[in-house]
């Protein structure tokens, strides 16, 4: 391990970071073009190009990084040096990332992750493939070695390099899951609407450029926007198809004694080590047309946060039918999601809601009513029976279920999500009453685990209020009887360890 | 859907007996609530100078880029708000509480929505003690216990002697386990 040279990037770095580079030279090319035709402004530009192509060079001549039993260490900069060290037992996951170009050019991203921080701590930008490979296997077998070190019991574990996949997904139901995955249509669909809107506006205001066509729309508003609706709709569920199969592709599942590794992607492949240490809590997920179908996927939640702090939740299993997750789910977690919940329902709760809710939504239709015209009292009436519905549904969905080692809630409106909670998990409680629901006898409880913004899945509204304490104290106390037993153990795996 | 009453026990678990005469053997063991020093609502009072200051600039600019009318409307919500905060430092320092049972910390809060954060010890991550300039004036402090999870699930216990933060911070200091805590 006496690494005196350290190591250096892959040479196709600084080919691959000016292509990188391009689109966004040209993208702000066009821009001054557009902006103003002076030539002054295009020579700044161009000198500011020319600068950015050294800088690649200087970043590749300077990096260096070792990798040793005492940690990772990465030198970097010219100016301002850089040096990071990263202890080998802190690092929680290896990521190796590949899109669709840098697979042509053989190389790849490491991304080196610990439990804190917002952004990756270490990035290997980039390396060849085989050496990506080959460093994720040396930091596993580093961290091992390092602890087998502390604990004698480990030593007589050999970390068995086993390639046979527990799991992997079979074309039919990878189409299908791309069927049904509905979510980002609502957002492209918005999008679009919006887009169009925008250039409706316009349209108007340039009242005297319009020709016949543009008079047209602008006569039958109403049809043109459904018709671009169910045309965005059908472009971006065809896109979601396409997506969805591009992302999935070749999904299969590597247990080991410490990880769950997930290996998927037709252009960008994505190779990501899940640590059951990092594991949070596991979440079954379903949109409506899954339901229909008896279809749902899987997250599990993870400590700390990878990439821009926004996913913290990691797909285990994509869009399958239900038995399936269910039988995947208990024989890697030994873990099975409760049939039946307690259900928080009760009329005053669900007035309470109708109220809070109305006071929100309705009552500005009801007073710009009053205030502007009386046509404002159809969607007034719109929502409140839209509440009425919703609420309804959302209460009826929302409850919760305890289990000897994890507490299961429900929640959600369009894709109703069962989390299930560890015990030993739990980082804090939170208890909260509002004046109104102090009056009325309720209370709201939050468990949160260190899993980031999915937290908000962990919350159980309309408590009885002479009930929460009890259910407080009762997770306090599973939580402390849990904590030696370690939950979340890849159960699958110890047995095949044992054998 | 039929309305269910929410009873814990009843319906919907595995095994409810077990967990039914768990629920029953763990009783909430809190011995005392502890109060915040009382000085500290005056604290929250001479904090509320600030806020005039910023309504008193804003107030200033608005008068001079626009109508007048409009920095009139603005200095009654202004007023109407710092007089809000003033009387709400009262009934928020009635409402304030923390307590320590038997394998956590909590800490009660709030006026229109009480609030009760529950922290185990085992998941006290690292704490702060922060001291204002008024706040050390009158000699107090506020503790702020950090855990894993995200930034709001900390708990900040205003309004401590400092004395007594300090010996608060080495007690809880004990429950932070030096080995590598798995999240």
């Amino acid at each position: 391990m006496n690494e005196v040279q350290g190591r250096r990037l892959h040479p196709m770095t600084i080919f691959y970071s000016a292509l990188r580079i391009v689109p966004q030279l040209a993208i702000g090319f066009l821009v001054m073009r557009n902006f103003k035709e002076g030539l002054v402004e295009l020579i700044i530009y161009l000198v500011i190009a020319l600068l950015l192509l050294p800088s690649l060079l200087i970043y590749y001549f300077n990096f260096r990084f070792y990798i040793s039993a005492d940690g990772i260490v990465i030198h970097s900069g010219l100016l301002f040096k850089n040096n990071r060290t990263i202890p080998i037992d802190r690092i929680q996951n290896v990521d190796i990332v590949q899109n669709a170009l840098m697979r042509v050019f053989r190389i790849a991203s490491v991304k080196i992750e610990t439990a804190g921080g917002k952004s990756t701590e270490g990035k290997l930008e980039y390396v060849s493939i085989d050496q990506a490979h080959a460093i994720r296997h040396e930091i596993e077998s580093l961290q091992s070695y390092v602890s087998s070190a502390i604990s004698a019991n480990s030593q007589k574990f050999v970390e068995k390099v086993d390639d046979t996949p527990f799991f992997s997904l079979s074309n039919n139901d990878l189409f299908r899951g791309g069927l049904t995955r509905l979510s980002p249509i609502v957002l492209f669909a918005a999008g679009l609407f919006g887009q169009y809107n925008f250039v409706l506006r316009k349209l108007v205001e340039n009242n005297k450029t319009l020709n016949a066509a543009t008079e047209w729309i602008v006569d039958n508003v109403w049809i043109f926007i459904v018709v671009t609706l169910l045309f965005s709709l059908f472009v971006s569920w065809i896109g979601g198809i396409v997506l969805h199969c591009a992302r999935y592709y070749g999904f299969k599942i590597v247990t080991k004694r410490r990880a769950v590794i997930t290996d998927a992607g037709l252009l960008s492949k994505r190779h990501s080590i899940i640590p059951t240490k990092k594991m949070q809590s596991i979440a079954r997920r379903a949109n409506p047309i899954m339901r229909l179908f008896g279809l749902e996927y899987v997250e599990v939640h993870t400590a700390g946060s990878a990439e821009n702090g926004a996913k913290s939740a990691e797909t285990l299993f994509p869009v399958m039918r239900k038995q399936k997750t269910a039988e995947c789910v208990d024989t890697l977690f030994a873990l099975q999601f409760p049939d039946t919940y307690i259900s928080i329902f009760s009329k005053k709760a669900y007035y309470y809601c109708i109220i809070r809710d109305s006071i929100v939504a309705v009552l500005p239709f009801i007073v710009s009513a009053f205030l502007i015209s009386a046509y404002f009292f159809i969607p007034a009436a719109l929502m409140l029976v839209f509440i009425f519905a919703v609420e309804k549904f959302r209460l009826s969905i929302k409850g919760y279920s305890l289990s000897d080692g994890y507490i299961f809630i429900r929640t959600g409106v369009w894709t109703i999500t069962q989390v299930a909670i560890p015990y030993t998990k739990i980082q804090v409680l939170t208890h909260e009453q509002s004046i109104v629901e102090r009056w009325a006898g309720f209370a709201h409880l939050t468990v949160s685990t260190a899993g980031g913004s999915f937290s908000f899945h962990g919350s159980i509204p309309f408590l009885k209020s002479e009930l929460s304490p009890d259910l407080v104290s009762f997770l306090l106390h599973s939580y402390r009887l849990h904590k030696k037993k370690r939950r979340l153990v890849l159960s699958h795996h110890r047995s095949t360890d044992t054998v | 859907m039929e309305q269910k009453e929410s009873t814990l026990p009843e319906d919907g678990l595995h095994n409810t007996e077990a967990i039914y005469d768990q629920i029953q053997s763990v009783t909430d063991i809190v011995s005392e609530r502890y109060r915040l020093d009382s000085h500290i609502v005056t604290v929250w009072r001479l904090h509320l100078l600030l806020y005039f200051v910023l309504y008193a600039v804003i107030a200033i600019i608005l008068l001079i880029i626009s109508k007048s009318y409009i920095t009139i409307s603005f200095g009654i919500i202004a007023c109407a708000d710092i007089i809000f905060r003033f009387i709400r430092a009262q009934f928020v320092y009635d409402n304030s509480s923390f307590a320590f049972g038997q394998e956590d910390i909590r800490f009660r809060t709030g006026y229109i929505f009480l609030r009760e954060v529950l922290v185990p010890y085992p998941r006290i991550q690292h704490i702060d003690i922060h001291q204002g300039p008024i706040e050390r004036y009158f000699n107090l402090s506020s503790l702020i216990i950090h855990t894993a999870g995200q930034s709001g699930d900390s708990i900040k216990i205003p309004g401590l002697q400092t004395e007594y933060a300090e010996h608060l911070r080495t007690y809880l200091k004990s429950f932070i386990k030096s080995e590598e805590e798995d999240t």
